[in-house]
C-alpha cells in the first residue's frame, strides 16, 4: 500500500513538473507565471515520499525504492503526456 | 563523444538487448520455474508452515538417502518459492527433491532449467565455457557503461525534453523515445550497468587481489570472506551423530526474530560437519545475508558472521541491488518495468540508428545487416524465450533430458529467426512475421498451461497464488501490446501510401 502511495505522490510531483514545462504548458493552457510555482510544488511533492519510504523501510532500501518509484512515475507522466496529446489531436 | 556513444551503443547492443531482456525476466525466474513445473503444488498465499518442521524432515530424510554426500543444502519455503527444496552433493554429482512444506510430501517436478537458465543467460551465455561467457558479458557491460555516460554528455538537453515526445517524426521520434527510456531511468540503467561490473569484479580485475594474496588458498579464503560465504573446513574422518537440525533452524529465528531461508550441512554425519544458517533475504538490502555457523555434533555456536568492514558491506550492498532478492513482489514489478524500459532503450537506439541511415547512399551493406541483426534481436529473442516456455509443455514429461531439449528449443528458434529475417527480401514483412508469431507464441502459451494435466489455474486463484497466473496474464498484455503497435504501425504504412496504389 505504501509502495502505491509513493508512486501515486511521485506521479502527482512529475504531473506539476512536466506542466510548468513551455511546451506542456501552453497546450494546458497556463500562464507563465504558474510556471515557477508550478516547478517548485511539483519538487517538493518528489521529496516527501523520499520520507516515506525512509521511515517505512530502512535508509538505504528507502532511497532504492525512491529511485525506483521516480523512474516508474517519470515513465508514467511520459506515456500520459503523450497518450493525452493523441487524444487532444483526435478530438 | 557523439560517435563514442553511438558505436558503443550499437557494438554492444544486440547482445545487450538479450542480456536485459533474461535478465529482466530473471527478477521473477522463480516465478517462471513455477510456471515451468506444473506438478509443484499450489501453496496458498497465507499458507503457514514450520521451517523447524520442515528441517526435522529434510534431516531424516537425508540421513537415510544420502548419507555419503559431501553437503547438504536445504532452502526452506518464502514468498518467491513455495516449496522447499534440499540439494546433496555426493559421488554421482547432484541430486535435488522438492518437498510440498504444508503437507510434508515429496514432489516430482519434470525436468527442466526454468527460470534459472534465464539467469544464468544473462551473465554467462550458454554453449561456452563460463568464465568466457562472463568476459564477453562484462566487456559488453562496459561498453554500455560508456555509452550511458557518454549519453548523458551528448544529450545536451537533457532537462528541457524531460517529458518531450513528437509522434510521427521518423527519427526524431525514435529519439524522443530513446530520451525517454534512458534518462527518466537513468538512475537505474547507471546503478544495473556498475553493479554488473562490480558483481564480477574478481573475474574482470585480479591482479589486486592476486597481489594482495599470492597464495591460491588465502585468495580463496578473501573472496569467500568479500562474499560472505564461508568455506567448508576438511572432514575429520571421524564418526560423529548430527545434531537436531530443527533446534539449530529454531535458535537462528529466534536469535534473527526473522525466518530463515536455507541452511548447509557439510560433511554430514562427520566430527567435523558444520551447520550454516542463512537468514531471509527479504527486506535487506545486502545480498551478503547474516548467517550463524554451528557445530553439527554438539550444536554449540562457532560463530555468527555479518558483513562488518565497509568493502564487504559496500559489495554486499552493490550485488543486492543488482539481484533484487530484498524486494517483495512490489518492488519487483518495479524492478521488471525499469528492466522493460532498459531492453526498450537498447531497441529505441538500434532502431534510431537504422531510421537515421534509412536513405543515406553508400552503407547499403553495413544497413543491411544492421537491419536484419535487429529483426533476428529484437523479435527473434523474445521469439526464441517463447519457444523455450512452450517447449516445456510440448516435450513429453519422461524424455530423457527435456531440460536440455528445452535448451535447443531456445537456441534453434534463435537461429531460425535469423535465418528468416536474413533470406527474407523484404525487413518490414521480416518484422511483420516475426512479430505475428510472437503474438501467436504469446496467446498459445496461457492456452498451454489450461491444458497441463497436473495443473489448475483455478486451483492457483483459489489458493490465492499469482506466481504463475501473472505469468499467463504478462503474456496476454504482451501479445495486446503487439498487436496495438503493429496496428499502428499499419495504419501508419497505409496513410504513406499515394492513393493510386491503395486505389489498385
Amino acid at each position: 500500500m505504501m509502495l502505491i502511495t509513493i508512486l501515486a505522490l511521485c506521479t502527482l510531483g512529475f504531473t506539476l513538473i512536466a506542466l510548468s514545462d513551455n511546451r506542456h504548458r501552453r497546450r494546458c493552457g497556463l500562464k507563465p507565471a504558474q510556471q515557477k510555482p508550478w516547478f517548485w510544488a511539483g519538487s517538493a511533492i518528489l521529496g516527501w515520499p523520499l520520507w516515506l519510504a525512509m521511515e517505512t523501510w530502512s535508509t538505504g532500501l528507502g532511497i532504492t525504492l525512491w529511485l525506483g518509484c521516480l523512474s516508474i512515475s517519470a515513465g508514467v507522466v511520459f506515456l500520459g503526456l503523450a497518450m493525452f496529446e493523441r487524444l487532444r489531436q483526435q478530438l | 563523444m557523439a560517435q563514442l556513444h553511438t558505436w558503443c551503443g550499437l557494438l554492444a547492443a544486440w547482445l545487450l538487448f538479450a542480456v536485459f531482456l533474461t535478465g529482466t525476466l530473471s527478477y521473477f525466474k522463480e516465478s517462471i520455474s513455477l510456471w515451468m513445473q506444473p506438478e509443484l503444488p499450489s501453496v496458498a498465499a497465507n499458507a503457514e508452515w514450520d521451517n523447524r518442521r520442515l528441517a526435522d524432515y529434510w534431516q531424516h530424510y537425508l540421513a537415510e538417502h544420502a548419507s555419503t554426500a559431501r553437503n547438504w543444502q536445504i532452502t526452506f519455503p518464502d514468498e518467491r518459492m513455495s516449496v522447499s527444496t534440499a540439494v546433496w552433493f555426493g559421488e554421482d554429482g547432484s541430486e535435488q527433491l522438492v518437498l510440498d512444506p504444508t503437507t510434508l510430501t515429496l514432489v516430482t517436478p519434470r525436468e527442466t532449467r526454468g527460470g534459472d537458465f534465464f539467469y544464468r543467460f544473462h551473465f554467462q551465455l550458454h554453449h561456452l565455457p563460463a568464465v568466457y561467457g562472463r568476459w564477453i558479458i562484462g566487456i559488453a557491460t562496459m561498453m554500455m557503461f560508456v555509452a550511458v555516460i557518454s549519453g548523458v554528455i551528448t544529450h545536451k538537453k537533457i532537462l528541457r525534453d524531460f517529458f518531450a515526445f513528437r509522434p510521427q517524426k521518423g527519427a526524431r521520434s525514435w529519439l524522443d523515445a530513446h530520451n525517454a527510456c534512458s534518462v527518466l531511468t537513468l538512475p537505474f540503467q547507471l546503478m544495473i550497468t556498475y553493479t554488473g561490473l562490480i558483481t564480477l569484479m574478481s573475474l574482470y580485475m585480479p591482479w589486486g587481489l592476486e597481489r594482495a594474496f599470492p597464495d591460491a588458498d588465502a585468495r580463496r579464503q578473501a573472496i569467500s570472506e568479500l562474499h560472505a560465504f564461508p568455506l567448508s573446513g576438511p572432514a575429520t574422518g571421524q564418526p560423529a551423530a548430527l545434531h537436531a537440525l530443527s533446534e539449530l533452524v529454531g535458535d537462528a529465528e529466534s536469535h534473527w526474530q526473522k525466518p530463515v531461508q536455507s541452511l548447509r550441512v557439510s560433511h554430514p554425519g562427520d566430527a567435523g560437519a558444520r551447520v550454516a544458517v542463512w537468514q531471509s533475504a527479504l527486506e535487506a538490502l545486502s545480498a551478503h545475508r547474516p548467517q550463524r555457523i554451528y557445530e553439527a555434533s554438539s550444536g554449540a555456536l562457532l560463530a555468527e558472521i555479518q558483513s562488518q568492514r565497509i568493502d564487504e558491506q559496500a559489495h554486499g550492498v552493490m550485488v543486492g541491488l543488482h539481484a533484487g532478492r530484498y524486494a517483495n513482489w512490489g518492488m519487483r514489478w518495479i524492478y521488471f518495468s525499469l528492466g522493460a524500459a532498459g531492453c526498450g532503450m537498447v531497441a529505441t537506439g538500434l532502431l534510431l540508428w537504422t531510421s537515421k541511415r534509412k536513405y543515406k547512399k553508400g552503407s547499403e551493406l553495413g544497413m543491411w545487416c544492421v537491419e536484419r541483426l535487429n529483426i533476428a534481436t529484437l523479435a527473434g529473442m523474445p521469439i526464441a524465450v517463447l519457444a523455450f516456455l512452450a517447449s516445456n509443455r510440448l516435450l513429453p514429461v519422461a524424455l530423457s533430458g527435456r531440460a536440455q531439449w528445452e535448451i535447443h528449443f531456445f537456441f534453434v528458434a534463435w537461429l531460425l529467426a535469423l535465418l528468416h529475417a536474413v533470406l527474407r527480401r523484404s525487413a518490414s514483412q521480416a518484422w511483420r512475421e516475426q512479430l505475428t508469431l510472437t503474438v501467436i507464441l504469446l496467446l498459445c502459451l496461457p492456452m498451454l498451461n489450461l491444458l497441463a494435466p497436473s495443473y489448475s489455474v483455478l486451483g492457483d486463484l483459489a489458493a490465492g497464488n499469482w506466481q504463475r497466473v501473472s505469468v499467463d496474464l504478462m503474456c496476454l498484455v504482451g501479445a495486446l501490446i503487439i498487436v496495438w503497435q503493429m496496428k499502428r504501425a499499419a495504419k501508419k504504412t497505409l496513410s504513406r501510401v499515394p492513393p493510386t496504389q491503395v486505389a489498385s
